[in-house]
């Protein structure tokens, strides 16, 4: 067994395609959660503005970008939408990623600020506030602590996702798994190293976000 | 309650492993003639897998992402053969005792030819790929490229092609699942193809860089303009012809069925 292990893993440095794979892994997740958490704030903000305009932009967008399957849009990306750009494979993942992300925390976002009572919208308006204060005065401080776990949530969906990059030819981490499997013909230890370490990094960003939570729980006593 | 779950768990546990057992039974594979209505295992997009789909009545064909794939699903014993390129199957048999090859005349009489392809209209590109070939055959290089990666003793010895390039990339794209043609050794990615794409690249007076990805995937990141070139032991098909231009063929191949012993 552990003559095994190190034939699969360690043998000719096969380990080091796996943190390289981990590294690009973690890339595209974290610049992808930072694109997508900027684009869902604006689109958002769109989407619960009075502008007919701005509401169907952000409409139209989350529709499509979540009707989607992810590895179907990413492929599209690829080969269609940035294809006469030349762009490196590796920022049109991470550009993907962020976008399709961008759809999914508009909605979560949205549904944050839509949670907020509307008493709280009223006593802001009424205490001579205008919209805009109250939005980000009263408003998105409340709905940030309200979306803390559904945002948590997406950013762990986001990283196991990544997982099917190597469709763009992008060598992430699961990528690195299949390269291991096809060149010592063993599949249980690559997909159960990839799996546990893919299981590390969601238990940790949980327990990160946890931290965030109780924080902000704080206030509310 | 508990006990009630338990006896439903072994239960479970007794039927896959008939199940399993049932599609573990040996099928008799002689020849093409025995195919009929096999679950039959095969790489997606390749000519085995246009074949088999052509030519075998009642098959269940299973496209993997490599023939890798297929070869350990078949190990497992999930699928019956797997019909692949000659090379790749005497690799996969050597490391795998429990497989064998089994030839068939109507393959060996329908020899491909594997080529490089180019964008259709990249002359530019498909010349310098040509002159490289040619280059090779004539100087005596390609019989070193062939000695390197299909040596009789199996001992395969990486050949380092010098290239001074400076500035400047060729997009070489593969699918490194494909030995000894592509696949991974150590952390990188070799093989008969890729020290043929370090030739055309220093032919070219640029860089190599290899994007591996999957075999049904090579055609349409030719056309989007995402790699350069396919090397990628593409067979010439007239299909394949219609969307990419080939370069002059560099090896001759057949399929072959891999079973298990």
């Amino acid at each position: 067994m552990f003559q095994s292990i190190y034939d699969t893993m360690i043998a000719g440095q096969r380990y080091v395609l796996i943190f390289q794979g981990l590294g690009v892994t973690l890339l595209i997740a974290i610049c992808a959660i930072i694109i997508g958490t900027i684009l869902g704030c604006i689109l958002a903000l769109m989407k619960i503005s009075d502008n007919r305009l701005l509401k169907g932009i952000g409409t139209l967008y989350t529709t499509v970008l979540r009707g989607l399957p992810l590895a179907t849009q990413l492929m599209i990306f690829y080969f269609v939408v940035f294809a006469p750009l030349h762009l490196p494979k590796l920022i049109v993942a991470i550009l993907a990623y962020g976008l399709n992300s961008g759809a999914y925390c508009t909605e979560i976002f949205r549904a944050g600020i839509q949670g907020v009572d509307i008493g709280q919208t009223e006593a802001g308006r009424s205490l001579g506030l205008s919209k805009r204060q109250t939005l980000f005065k009263i408003i998105l401080p409340q709905a940030v602590k309200a979306v803390l776990p559904t945002y948590t949530s997406e950013f762990i969906v986001l990283i196991k996702e990544t997982s099917v990059a190597s469709f763009i030819a992008v060598m992430d981490m699961t990528k690195a798994g299949d390269m291991i499997r096809n060149a010592t013909y063993n599949a249980w230890i690559p997909l159960l190293t990839c799996a546990i370490i893919y299981l590390i990094l969601t238990l940790g960003l949980t327990k990160v976000f946890d931290i965030f939570e109780k924080r902000m729980a704080r206030s509310d006593r | 309650m508990k006990k009630v779950l338990l006896f439903a768990l072994i239960l479970l546990l007794a039927a896959s492993v008939c199940f399993a057992g049932g599609s573990k039974e040996k099928k008799v594979i002689n020849g093409i003639a025995d195919l009929e209505g096999l679950k039959i295992g095969v790489q997606t997009g390749t000519t085995g897998e246009a074949w088999v789909q052509d030519n075998v009545k009642g098959v269940k064909l299973n496209s993997f992402k490599s023939g890798i794939d297929a070869a350990l699903d078949l190990k497992n014993g999930a699928i019956d053969c797997v019909v692949i390129d000659e090379l790749p199957a005497q690799a996969i048999v050597e490391k795998n005792p429990g497989l064998a090859i089994i030839r068939a005349k109507e393959f060996s009489d329908n020899k491909e030819e594997y080529a490089i392809a180019v964008k259709k209209g990249n002359k530019a590109v498909l010349d310098v790929v040509n002159a490289t070939i040619k280059e090779l055959q004539s100087n005596g290089g390609y019989e070193k490229l062939v000695a390197a990666f299909m040596p009789a003793d199996g001992k395969i010895v990486i050949p380092t092609i010098a290239n001074n390039a400076k500035a400047g990339t060729i997009k070489l794209g593969t699918n490194a699942a494909f030995p000894p043609f592509e696949y991974v050794e150590g952390k990188d990615i070799a093989g008969f193809d890729i020290s043929m794409g370090e030739y055309i690249a220093a032919k070219a007076g640029v860089k190599l860089e290899i994007v591996d990805m999957a075999f049904d995937s090579l055609i349409p990141a030719l056309q989007a303009g995402t790699i350069d070139f396919i090397a990628a032991g593409m067979s010439i098909t007239e299909e394949r012809k219609k969307n990419v231009d080939f370069s002059i063929p560099y090896y001759a191949s057949e399929q072959v069925i891999i079973v298990r012993k």
